[in-house]
């Protein structure tokens, strides 16, 4: 009886690598090596293979956090902030203790920006539970104001004088994660991805909590009149999803820039977005959806690099990638969203 | 034969297939239809009179077979021809009615005014209040109802189709629509209307065609054909007059019983306006106490009330002997309480999850192993048990509606809980369906559970409460169990307030 099902992003990631293709042979002088450089080039050195597989960890992390949020019903738009704020949070963790060993301090400088991820997310589940206040504008609201309190912080109280960047001061090197391939910041973290997609999956597939979490984001209505703590189920997920951008904003921290620069989340909060419903908002799915996103995202920045290919250029094939994948973005919002309950 | 009717419309083997499933749900029907008259099409639920309409009126286009209009047999022909009120309306809620109206090709431009002036004058014509500037969302059933007729009749429709148009009535608006029907034939309009309900087709039918599984059963002239008739044509077999279970539930409670579920001084209003009066009453185990009343103007309020997702002004809900307010959905299902909500698909059931899912929402399966896995082994032990029609990993949109209310009343009253609410039971329900609900819950009163029964439907209320209310304008009033009372129309024109004209 089952059939086998084309999962419904892959005609949309087909079109993506289509019109990038399209994009480099129209205007690019040496197609050819623009091509090499945008797809197998990634794999050329270790230092482009690295900076991809770290992003490809941080990007299932985040695509991770989106998942969780989706499937219990909430719609987690604030990620952005919440990698910022974890990363503060590591931080701010390292200056209060300087003088912890090496691993535990790293364990705590992430367990601190998990915790500030959380805290920020559960505030939006706590308004949603107590008052129905629309998880998607208070998610958004928050991470836009924080994310703005921060950069007062690492421009301001938290700046460091010896820096030309606008940034705190470095981590000393015994908090930082050691790279695995140098001199790419690819480190120890790529083992969490590991353990949390299937940890997740089989708490979201196989237990009765992640049955009644399915069953309140399938239909709200249905699970408040039968029943299930909605209380639990509305500030539950989005917690989780904070807590699992604040670690993604940890291990910027610790193993990729190794210091507060403004603006060091870099999209990874919105670009979560994109791998959780390029994902269909399923578990197995994140893993090749990040592995997508980050080899489109670091083909571009490669072929930047070493072939014609021009900012714009590589900026239209980023763009043409945004618009297709958020097309079903929308799509995918307003199934998500069914009509409330309320009788008319 | 008397003065030979002209024709209208010719069906000639007609056929329809769902594609995606293969379920017929028209096949080999002939039919005609003559200028004038009013043709009752009956059937039990899916027996496929909606999809007769459907294609009747070019809606959906047929699988082989023809229909023939004065005009050719094209879907555009029947489109021009038919205006259909559908049973449930489609409507673009955040337009106006007027907009609503208009909404089709018009061919060129149009002021609106003038169109609206020409509604208005039909509005008048026919005597069809209804406020054209409101927001559809804002109609109730009954108005958007009503918006899709005069539109229809604005558009000079010569053929009206009318989907089970008194479902969402009260007596008196299903008079007041007959009167109505009445006048249009007399204006030599046709009129298509479908119902499962014999007394109205007794009343007002010129001509009766029955269908039964996609199947066209007969048709004959009213006079011709007998009420049992009928309903043996519908269902196959004689189930004799609907009155059949008047029920011997205990009444008259001992005075010295706790009630499971108490409403002292109940108020409430919405937007100012007040929905419900000083509502008090008892209700003990063992019995099942029915509510009547219309929807909108208060059973619903009752219903929303105790499921726990609105709060009274003023008032006690005590469930046991207990204060328990503020009673949320979640308070009330740790109480046990069980409930069978009108709304079964946003309520009751989630159409997008599978079977499983939605039998063990309310029961913790315990042990070990995958939690996925163990519910799919209950329910395919459940779906057996209860003979619904269906696998354990079916979604559950892809089943009837007759098969859902069984998932959900088999899952309600599975842990025996000491009080049902249970609101709009038998809506949709083909015969069969619903005389089988009814014994459930005569039994489950048997069985010492306090049911609580909100309908609209009066024969559903009379027979088989052991005690009815009726509630007018936010008023409940109490109906004894005598000759005078104990009747359809007493307590319609209760329902109505006609008895206090």
């Amino acid at each position: 009886m089952k059939k086998k099902r084309i999962p419904a992003s892959l005609p949309v990631l087909l079109l993506c690598l289509g019109a990038a293709a399209l994009v480099i042979i129209l205007f690019s002088k040496t197609p050819a090596q623009t091509l090499y450089y945008f797809f197998p080039g990634v794999a050329a050195n270790r230092l482009y293979l690295g900076e991809m597989l770290n992003s490809l960890v941080l990007l299932s992390i985040t695509g991770l956090a989106i998942v969780i949020a989706f499937n219990a019903g909430s719609f987690n738009l604030g990620g952005e902030g919440q990698v910022y704020t974890g990363a503060i949070c590591a931080v701010l963790a390292a200056r209060q203790l300087p003088d912890l060993p090496g691993i535990p301090g790293i364990l705590l400088l992430i367990l601190c920006g998990t915790a500030g991820g959380a805290l920020l997310a559960f505030v939006s589940g706590v308004l949603k539970a107590l008052w129905d206040v629309d998880d998607l504008i208070s998610t958004f609201l928050l991470s836009s104001g924080v994310a703005k309190l921060i950069d007062y912080l690492i421009a301001g109280p938290l700046s460091d004088p010896a820096s030309y960047l606008i940034t705190t001061e470095p981590l000393p090197d015994k908090y930082r994660l050691p790279s695995l391939l140098i001199p790419s910041p690819f480190n120890i973290s790529f083992i969490l991805p590991l353990i949390l997609l299937p940890l997740f999956h089989y708490y979201l597939n196989h237990t009765r909590q992640g049955y009644e979490l399915q069953m309140t984001g399938s239909s709200s209505s249905f699970a408040r009149h039968s029943g299930l703590n909605m209380g639990i189920y509305q500030t539950l997920p989005l917690t989780i999803s904070g807590a699992l951008h604040g670690l993604a904003g940890s291990l910027v921290l610790t193993g990729t820039y190794f210091a507060g620069i403004q603006g060091l989340t870099s999209g990874l909060g919105w670009n979560g977005i994109a791998v959780a419903l390029i994902a269909g908002r399923k578990v197995p799915g994140i893993l090749p959806a990040a592995l997508f996103f980050a080899w489109m995202t670091q083909g571009s920045r490669i072929a930047l690099l070493h072939s014609d290919l021009t900012l714009e250029l590589g900026a239209v094939i980023q763009g043409i990638l945004f618009l297709l994948i958020s097309s079903s973005v929308l799509r995918l919002k307003f199934k998500n969203r069914p009509a409330g309950g309320s009788p008319s | 034969m008397s003065p030979a009717p002209t024709g209208l419309l010719k069906i000639e083997h007609l056929t329809h297939i769902f594609r995606e499933n293969g379920i017929t749900p028209c096949s080999d029907i002939s039919l005609e239809i003559n200028r004038g008259e009013i043709l009752a099409i009956m059937g039990e639920n899916g027996a496929g009179k909606s999809t007769l309409m459907f294609l009747i009126s070019g809606f959906m286009k047929e699988s082989s077979g023809r229909i023939i209009t004065p005009e050719g047999d094209s879907r555009e022909a029947r489109r021009l021809l038919s205006g259909m009120v559908h049973q449930k309306p489609i409507l673009a809620g955040n337009l106006t009615v007027l907009e609503n109206m208009i909404l089709s090709p018009e061919k060129g431009f149009f002021r609106k005014e003038t169109l609206k002036q020409e509604i208005q004058a039909v509005q008048k014509h026919y005597d069809l209040p209804l406020d054209l500037d409101s927001r559809a969302r804002s109609l109730t059933a009954p108005q958007i109802q009503r918006c899709e007729l005069i539109r229809a009749l604005w558009k000079k429709k010569e053929l009206l189709i009318l989907d089970e148009p008194t479902a969402s009535l009260s007596p008196t608006q299903s008079e007041e629509l007959f009167e109505l029907i009445f006048r249009l034939k007399a204006e030599g309009k046709t009129i298509l209307f479908i119902t499962h309900k014999i007394h109205e087709v007794m009343k007002i039918a010129d001509r009766i065609a029955v269908l039964r599984q996609g199947k066209l059963q007969g048709t004959a002239c009213r006079e011709e054909m007998s009420p049992a008739e009928i309903s043996r044509l519908m269902i196959g077999e004689d189930e004799g007059p609907e009155y059949l279970e008047n029920s011997n539930v205990s009444s008259a409670p001992d005075s010295g019983e706790m009630p499971v579920l108490e409403l002292t001084d109940i108020q409430l209003s919405e937007l100012g306006s007040p929905r419900l009066k000083k509502i008090s009453f008892q209700l003990f185990p063992g019995e099942i106490l029915g509510i009547g009343g219309i929807r909108e103007n208060g059973l619903i309020y009752i219903e929303d009330l105790l499921s726990g997702i609105i709060q009274p002004d003023s008032g006690f809900i005590f469930i046991n002997g207990e204060n328990r307010m503020p009673l949320t959905p979640l308070k009330m299902r740790r109480s046990g309480i069980s409930y069978i909500p009108a709304d079964r698909l946003s309520r009751g059931a989630d159409p997008e999850s599978t079977l499983a899912e939605n039998i063990s929402v309310l029961k913790r399966q315990r042990g070990r192993g995958s939690y996925r896995a163990r519910l799919i082994q209950r329910a395919r032990i459940f779906i057996k048990e209860h003979g619904i029609r269906g696998d354990a990993e079916q979604q559950v949109k892809t089943l009837s509606g007759g098969n859902i209310q069984k998932m959900i009343v088999a899952r309600e009253l599975e842990n025996r809980p000491p009080l049902l609410i249970v609101s709009e039971p038998s809506w949709g329900l083909d015969f069969k369906s619903r005389k089988r609900l009814h014994r459930q819950l005569i039994q489950a009163a048997r069985d010492g559970i306090a049911v609580l029964l909100l309908t609209t439907d009066l024969d559903e209320l009379l027979s088989i409460s052991s005690r009815v209310c009726v509630l007018t304008e936010g008023v409940l009033s109490i109906i004894e169990r005598n000759e005078e009372q104990w009747n359809r129309n007493y307590i319609g024109e209760k329902m109505t307030g006609a008895d206090r004209v």
